[in-house]
């Protein structure tokens, strides 16, 4: 008997949380039968005060001289028109800074005001700011794209186990093509991602993709994801009487032995307190759901800081050891390793940066032509920089619309960049991006906006001044910031409830279901309420309803037309 | 039958027939439902 009243979740990041939510709101069930374990209460969607995320977890063994300033891992951009799931979700619970309004309106309400027009998507060099609109395409390019977006959902496993780079083989040209320029670096692709999952978004974005170079299907939340969707979330969690037990790391399974070992049934789990050291052990009685997720792409994360560079850490991440271990009783839960066992295929850095005042934030405004809060940024090289001797993307910034985060002083700016590969050397500062202090970034930020700044008076010389007014600037090297793209075959990743479960769901961003792409935040709602359906015997048909623009002929249209500009 | 009546019955065949397979290679009238079937368990 699947249905059950009770649940244990294994992580605290959105994917369960909707769970939460929907076995309350859907399964009438109570709030004080579902009990969380997890390191932290925000997975990926964290933001907070540099001093505060430095505490947690996994920068324990690295602690950071200059605790001040933010600190946002990533940040999210939003889609109304395709993240249904996510925007269902947080109409059902209170936005915590604005009253009066639910989460959903909240974010509704701040994009109304704020809405997205990228200017300056691509910028190079000598030549400033790159017309995205011209996708840059040959007929090879739109052919093997259009093959992608005519392949049927039933036909996704011929994809199996191809990367990007193996898809484009013979295609060399489709990586120096303003498409490929944007869309790996909004989407934080690599040529070793998978073919399989390019696919996914190529139909589930296929709108987006008419519109790409201005980016004006992107919402944002008002603020940093942890105080718009996740406080907000937990808020009404915790109201309900839910217990979200934190600083555990989950560290094995007891399953029932059964006689050809096909029956998944968890009967308890074992975990550590990371606080105190101490072992713990949790039983899993007949009425109690487990729902998992197995993997997150910030495990193993660490931080440096203004002049302290990222130590890497080498832990394969807690959830997806305990994934690990759930793969050595069965056969179809997956192949973790696809996905934490080559982080040269996942690894990028971030930088979150906080200065005294906006003297940089102007700059930027000026050379970009854009208002913050509008836009992605990316700085191609001039040079070649790929193994296929190709220019690329160095480096590229979101600057937030401010304040990012609630407690910022109104003369405070924060600021986000990411480089995507960081074993690549510097253009500024001669060394690997991973090994930058936070102040090398920032020059290396500086420099790409000097090469693209139409003056007359260049940002160089404002250098000085700048770096006066930093507060602080966050290196955050991520091994697993891309693990959910990394090539894989459709088995690799269990499914949201594996057959023969019968208490074990599997959510987040390493779970495969039907049609969705993943690191959107709509991937993970989406596995929560069908574990949560499921679970809790709501019919599936009250699943929220996936638009599917990839099947509207007008939509392919445009597309179509897209192709050729 | 003029050659005009025959050469627009033909093109419009053709054009349905194109429309069809496009309509079937796109899955087009699929029902997406079917996929979470095996998941339902309110009959329980």
């Amino acid at each position: 008997m699947s249905k059950k009243t009770k649940a244990i979740m294994i992580g605290a990041g959105l994917a369960n949380m909707a769970a939460a939510v929907y076995f309350i709101q859907e399964g009438h069930w109570n709030g004080e039968n579902i009990t969380f374990y997890s390191l932290d209460d925000h997975g990926s969607n964290d933001g907070a005060d540099t001093s505060t995320l430095a505490d947690e977890y996994w920068n324990k063994n690295h602690p950071l001289s200059n605790r001040k300033g933010y600190l946002a891992r990533g940040g999210r951009m939003l889609n109304y028109r395709t993240y249904v799931d996510l925007m269902d979700l947080l109409g059902r619970v209170q936005s915590v800074t604005e009253p009066g309004m639910t989460a959903a309106e909240d974010t509704h309400d701040f994009d109304a005001k704020h809405p997205t027009f990228d200017k300056a998507r691509l910028m190079q060099g000598a030549r400033g700011i790159i017309d995205g609109g011209k996708m840059g395409f040959n007929n090879q390019d739109r052919l093997l794209l259009t093959k992608l977006i005519m392949m049927p959902d039933s036909e996704e496993q011929k994809l199996d186990n191809v990367s990007i780079a193996d898809y484009f083989k013979d295609d060399p040209h489709m990586f120096q093509t303003n498409f490929w320029y944007m869309w790996e670096t909004t989407f934080a692709f690599r040529t070793k991602s998978s073919a399989q999952e390019l696919r996914r978004y190529m139909h589930q974005m296929i709108y987006e993709f008419t519109q790409i170079e201005h980016l004006v299907g992107v919402n944002r939340t008002r603020y940093n994801q942890y105080e718009s969707i996740m406080l907000p979330i937990i808020t009404y969690l915790k109201d309900q009487g839910v217990k979200i037990v934190l600083n555990r790391r989950v560290t094995d399974w007891e399953f029932k032995d059964s006689a050809l070992q096909d029956e998944i049934t968890v009967t308890g789990l074992k975990m550590t307190n990371v606080e105190t050291g101490a072992e713990e052990h949790v039983a899993v009685d007949d009425d109690t759901a487990v729902i998992f997720t197995n993997g997150s792409i910030t495990d193993s994360t660490t931080f440096g800081d203004y002049d302290t560079p990222v130590v890497e850490n080498m832990d394969y991440g807690a959830a997806s050891s305990l994934w690990k271990k759930a793969t050595e009783h069965f056969y179809n839960l997956g192949n973790p390793d696809k996905f934490f066992a080559d982080r040269d295929a996942s690894e990028w850095v971030s930088f979150t940066l906080t200065t005294k005042d906006h003297l940089l934030l102007n700059e930027i405004t000026r050379i970009t032509t854009q208002v913050p809060g509008n836009a992605l940024n990316s700085f191609l090289s001039t040079t070649p920089i790929t193994p296929l001797g190709q220019e690329d993307v160095n480096m590229s910034i979101v600057v937030h619309h401010q304040p990012h985060f609630t407690d910022q002083k109104p003369n405070e700016a924060v600021i986000w960049g990411y480089f995507l590969y960081p074993r690549r050397r510097g253009e500024f500062v001669d060394k690997p991006y991973i090994e930058m202090t936070g102040k090398e970034m920032l020059t290396e930020l500086i420099g790409q906006l000097s090469k693209v700044d139409p003056g007359p008076v260049n940002i160089i010389t404002k250098k000085d001044a700048i770096y006066d007014s930093v507060v602080n600037c966050i290196p955050v090297y991520m091994p697993y910031a891309s693990a959910l793209f990394n090539n894989r075959a459709k088995t690799d990743r269990p499914e949201v409830i594996p057959d023969h479960s019968t208490n074990l769901a599997f959510t987040g961003e390493f779970v495969d279901q039907p049609y969705q792409m993943i690191f959107t935040e709509q991937s993970a709602v989406r596995s929560g309420e069908i574990a949560a359906y499921h679970f809790a015997g709501v019919p599936m048909s009250r699943l929220v309803k996936t638009p599917r623009y990839d099947k509207d002929i007008p939509t392919l249209m445009r597309a179509t037309k897209k192709m050729f500009e | 039958m003029s050659k005009k009546h025959v050469f627009l019955c033909a093109t419009l065949s053709l054009a349905l027939i194109g429309a069809g397979l496009l309509a079937k290679q796109l899955e087009l009238f699929r029902d997406d439902a079917q996929d979470y079937a095996k998941y339902d368990t309110s009959h329980q």
